[in-house]
């Protein structure tokens, strides 16, 4: 099978053949089973398209007149936040609240007294930090704050009240 | 800027600030009393006869404490209710070497100054919590420990 006679063979399915031309083509096929092959192959082809061609819109206006007013609906929605924006501001409990709603936070920032979790517990030391451990038992709810005593310097917190009374009475 | 300008703008303005003074005059008035516990306390492993004279610390407060330190017993030394207002700072002597000072600086907000021996310690400032009481320990001779248990003894 030549490839002259299967360009033959979609021509003369697309109809661009003379009637000499088709009736030779017609009697190829007839006479070749892989031409009779491609030729069916073609015409299924050629259905399934034409079946799903998508529909093209056709325009009930003038090219002009069609795109100028997609150019309008641009502008339109150009337009619109900016009315949207001068109509919420326009609003006078908006003028109002915005602005006392910024101050207060702002005030509240810098004058409130601190609330629970808004600032961190602080500690200063005098003596080394690393004698010092503290934590919060979430278990036993309580904040504690550990101080080593081995440290050369630290004050002893401890008075001879601490000691065990028994203790005591064995050293007089 | 025109007259009805100014008053588009003034007016709101004004109500902004007054808006701003009922939200914040309130909050910021002065702090309410707080009512507080120091307790000296002692911890220990060894048996405290009952002639000691040692009186252990509450059940509730010996559980906590356990719970978090390795010692099995704690006796109350001292027991110091007081009370702190405004920035004021509240002195509490616990035992002979041994004090606190507290200020209060907000609502329940407050500054512990540990003194030992005259000596400030450790200074430390918290959100102070009925339910969460500041436990301030230390080592001390023949193993045991002792414990300044700061409690807010009731809800601001």
């Amino acid at each position: 099978m030549k490839r002259e006679h299967e360009l033959k063979v979609q021509a003369w399915l697309d109809g661009e053949l003379s009637g000499t031309e088709a009736c030779e083509v017609e009697q190829l096929i007839a006479n070749d089973a892989a031409l009779s092959a491609i030729a069916g192959e073609l015409r299924m082809a050629k259905g399934i398209l034409a079946g799903n061609e998508p529909e093209v819109a056709t325009l009930t206006d003038s090219r002009e007149f069609y795109f100028s007013k997609i150019a309008r609906e641009i502008e339109r929605l150009d337009r619109q936040p900016a009315t949207a924006a001068r109509s919420f501001w326009s609003l006078w409990w908006v003028r109002v609240l915005v602005p006392a709603g910024a101050a207060a936070v702002m005030v509240a920032l810098i004058a409130l007294p601190d609330r629970p979790g808004t600032s961190a517990d602080e500690t200063e030391n005098s003596v080394q930090e690393s004698t010092i451990i503290q934590f919060h038992s979430t278990t036993e709810k309580m904040d504690v704050i550990w101080i080593h005593s081995d440290v050369d310097g630290t004050p002893d917190v401890t008075s001879p009240d601490l000691a065990p009374k028994a203790d005591r009475n064995d050293n007089n | 800027m025109t007259t009805i300008d100014k008053a588009r703008f003034y007016k709101p303005a004004l109500l902004s600030f007054a808006a701003v003074w009922l939200l914040t005059v309130p909050a910021t008035s002065a702090p309410v009393e707080l009512k507080l516990q120091a307790q000296l306390v002692w911890g220990t492993n060894d048996k405290i006869s009952a002639e000691a004279g040692y009186k252990e610390v509450d059940a509730s407060l010996q559980a906590r404490l356990r719970n978090v330190f390795k010692w099995q017993a704690y006796y109350e030394i001292t027991r110091k209710p007081f009370s702190v207002a405004s920035a004021k700072a509240q002195s509490v002597k616990l035992s002979e070497d041994c004090a606190i000072e507290v200020k209060q600086l907000a609502a329940n907000r407050i500054e512990v100054k540990l003194i030992g021996k005259g000596r400030p310690i450790i200074t430390r400032t918290l959100e102070l919590r009925p339910a969460t009481p500041l436990v301030i320990g230390g080592d001390d001779k023949n193993n045991t420990a002792w414990f300044v248990v700061l409690t807010q003894t009731e809800k601001v």
